[in-house]
């Protein structure tokens, strides 16, 4: 080879090597002889030479570029150490092998031989660079993951802390709704057993007046009161008006009831932590569902314990029972039952308290998603799908827990355990995130 | 002979004889071509006979018209350079399986799966330098050929064509199916040339008409 | 000798007779397609017919039956792109003395012509 030629291929950054076409080997420059591991002979096979080429795979590289007279490439990505070369810098270099493209080029054919180059490109620079950036990608996407996952928490606690306040201020209304019904209410009611007594007494004064007149002599006047009496048909009223009072005083109490019991449920005065009993709590949430369940729900037993009074946030908790209970009739298409059992453990010092119904139940592959936020089985735009995430909220926010049992076909059982003196903490909302 | 499917409006001064001509050139290249992979993968490869379209890049719509079919997946794109120069761009479809293929490379089968891209570029390699090797001896010219790169995983091959920022207005594609019989998938050719180096093509053609 | 050259491609057709051997003279007479070849051995002008196999309106594997079926007597190379041995195979049965393929070069058909004798 022309000496100059062979200056240039010595000086080259570049790593030159030829073989024929049975890859015996006949040249190598400076650059693969000085950055090689071994030590390179001439005339010999380019596997012994360099035993870390994979042969077969090699072999039918030279055999394409022979068969195509083309190009082959190697990228860094995928061999990114083809040959044992190593790092050109000994000192400042992290890495002890070269990272190296690859071209594997068909030169001709010479001399009754097929001669075939490989280059070599040391690509160490670019490698380490773009490694480190996908590893800065990396980790920025990470990040970005975690930003967004935090970002998710934040707008669900929200939406539970909306939705807190919402309640909140419809049972304010409701409970100031009751008040100003409550009011009214009580003269109604007293005025009509008022009236009770009136009319009980007209109604006296009339049979006097009657047995009078029975007593005296003039007919005509007899019959003339018994014409009037038929007339305006008094033995009815006299029958009818004791039922029609009672009736209408029924409806007035329980118009008082179901105030009264609207604003036991918000309790104004219940926004702080007190002691207060669970049975009322029940039997005031029982009577604001009532109507909401009484289409489906046939019975409702209410197997109560004896229990000691809870430190509580009493509206929360019937928020809590307010939500199982509706949730039960909705799982209810007719006959449905809800059992209700509350107990005392003496022992852990805790209550439970237990909702079952003989409903749908829930299937296995949503059981674990039903405290989610925003998770519900209701057509869109029929439930909000934080009922449950919020009574979940609630009652961990009382250091409690609540479980879920279901049987398809069989119905749900919800098991609130709840700690009779729980540390108290300031805001609900906190502990709930 | 075969259906050239020319572009209704021929962008450029083409007689038939030039058309005919280099049609056939391609036709006799895709036999040579499809002979020698067969030897090398050991197994019956189909290649089509190659559509001729001639493009605008303001109607790239109708090449998609005009193309027996447009492929989408993972789309590779080797330039070539030389005499002529051009590009090949070939568009692997998802779900083929390239065990078979891979493994007549000398690939493994965990190869296979694990460096997948450097398959593709590899058969891409090879294909171009099929395709073209005998276009470039019958023409007798120098063709050399760029490694080839990935350029997109999951497009239509028109799309990339498409691509309002790149250089070229007018070009002459051809369009070749690639098949082979344990590959469960048919891979597409294009082999694109701008107008400029058209001229010169058919400079080379005129000789062999003389 | 009278040689008749039936391709679709006028350069194919051209990369034929400029592949001639030059000792040859005769009429040349060229076809671009089968059936054209096919009345050109009708008419008593073609010795040997170069055929090409891929060709509109009848091609050549056609033409050879053809050339069988009305015992026209003529020696026939057939020079195609088409690879596949079978095609191969088929053109030697139908009484084809050679197959070429292309593309073709001074040499190729030089050595396929003394193979078969006319040379």
């Amino acid at each position: 080879m022309n000496r100059v030629y062979k200056e240039i291929l010595n000086q080259l950054n570049l790593g030159v090597i030829v073989f024929d076409e049975h890859c015996q080997l006949l040249y190598v420059n400076h650059f693969i002889r000085d950055n090689h591991k071994q030590t390179v002979g001439l005339g010999q096979s380019l596997f012994t030479q360099f035993p870390e080429l994979p042969e077969a795979w090699f072999r039918k590289r030279v055999e394409s570029v022979i068969m195509f007279h083309n190009t082959s490439f190697t990228q860094w990505q995928y061999r990114p150490h083809l040959l044992n070369l190593m790092e050109t810098r000994p000192i400042t270099g992290t890495h002890e092998l070269m990272y190296q493209n690859a071209s594997l080029i068909y030169l001709g054919h010479y001399d009754a031989r097929e001669l075939i180059c490989l280059v070599i490109q040391d690509a160490t620079q670019t490698a380490l660079t773009q490694m480190k950036l996908a590893k800065t990608l990396n980790k920025l996407n990470q990040e970005h993951k975690q930003l967004h996952t935090l970002n998710q928490q934040l707008k669900e606690a929200q939406s539970q802390l909306v939705q807190n306040e919402k309640m909140a201020a419809v049972g304010q209304l409701a409970a100031g709704v009751a008040h100003e019904i409550n009011n009214p209410m009580s003269f109604i009611k007293s005025n009509i057993e008022c009236l009770q007594h009136y009319t009980q007494r007209l109604v006296e004064m009339g049979h006097y007046l009657e047995s009078l007149l029975q007593k005296q002599e003039d007919q005509q006047i007899i019959v003339s009161l018994m014409r009037q009496k038929e007339a305006l048909d008094i033995e009815q009223i006299e029958e009818e008006l004791p039922e029609l009072i009672n009736e209408t005083l029924d409806g007035a109490k329980r118009i008082q009831d179901i105030t009264g019991s609207l604003r036991d449920f918000s309790r104004l005065d219940s926004s702080e932590w007190q002691l207060a009993d669970i049975h009322e709590g029940l039997e005031s949430t029982l009577k604001i569902v009532n109507h909401e369940i009484k289409y489906t729900v046939n019975e409702i037993v209410k197997d109560f314990g004896k229990l000691p009074k809870i430190y509580c946030l009493p509206s929360q908790l019937n928020q809590v029972f307010l939500n199982l209970l509706v949730n039960a009739s909705h799982a209810i298409d007719k006959d449905g039952k809800i059992i209700i059992e509350t107990r005392f453990l003496e022992d852990s010092n805790q209550i439970t308290i237990r909702i079952t119904d003989n409903g749908a139940g829930i299937p296995k592959t949503i059981l674990s998603k039903i405290f989610d936020p925003f998770f519900t089985t209701k057509e869109i735009g029929t439930g909000t799908g934080l009922g449950l995430s919020i009574s979940y909220g609630i009652i961990q926010a009382h250091q409690g827990s609540i479980e879920v049992n279901s049987t398809i076909d069989q119905g749900t059982s919800f098991l609130i355990t709840l700690p009779i003196n729980p540390p108290i903490s300031t805001s609900l909302s906190d502990q709930s995130l | 002979m075969t259906d050239t499917s020319m572009h209704p409006e021929v962008p450029i001064e083409v007689d038939e004889l030039r058309k005919d001509a280099l049609q056939e050139i391609f036709n006799i290249s895709m036999g040579q071509a499809a002979d020698s992979l067969a030897c090398l993968v050991k197994d019956r490869v189909y290649l089509s006979v190659p559509q001729m379209h001639w493009v605008e890049k303001s109607d790239v719509q109708d090449l998609k018209a005009a193309m027996k079919r447009v492929p989408k997946g993972i789309i590779i794109c080797q330039p070539f350079s030389g005499y002529l120069k051009g590009e090949i761009l070939v568009c692997y479809e998802q779900g083929a399986d390239f065990t078979v293929i891979g493994e007549s490379l000398a690939y493994t089968k965990e190869q296979v799966q694990k460096w997948q891209h450097e398959l593709l570029l590899d058969i891409t390699n090879i294909l171009g330098g099929a395709c073209l090797r005998g276009v470039a001896d019958q023409l007798n010219i120098r063709l050399e050929f760029g490694a080839p790169n990935l350029i997109d995983r999951h497009s239509e091959v028109t799309t990339i064509l498409l691509n309002s920022s790149s250089i070229w207005d007018k070009a002459l594609v051809m369009e070749i199916g690639f098949s082979v019989q344990s590959m469960s998938m048919t891979s597409d050719i294009l082999i694109c040339m701008p107008e400029q180096y058209i001229n010169k093509l058919f400079k080379c053609i005129d000789h062999l008409l003389e | 000798m009278k040689i008749t050259v039936c391709d679709d491609s006028l350069m194919s057709r051209k990369s034929v007779i400029r592949a001639l051997p030059e000792t040859w003279s005769g009429a040349i007479t060229q076809c671009k397609h089968g059936l054209e070849a096919l009345e050109a051995c009708r008419a008593g002008l073609a010795d040997i017919l170069f055929l090409d196999l891929t060709m509109p309106i009848m091609d050549g594997l056609e033409v050879l039956t053809r050339l069988k079926s009305e015992q026209i007597k003529v020696s026939v190379i057939v020079i195609s792109a088409d690879f596949q041995p079978k095609v191969q195979q088929q053109v030697m049965q139908l009484g084809a003395l050679a197959f070429i393929n292309k593309p073709l070069t001074q040499e190729k058909l030089e050595g396929t012509l003394k193979q078969v004798g006319l040379l």
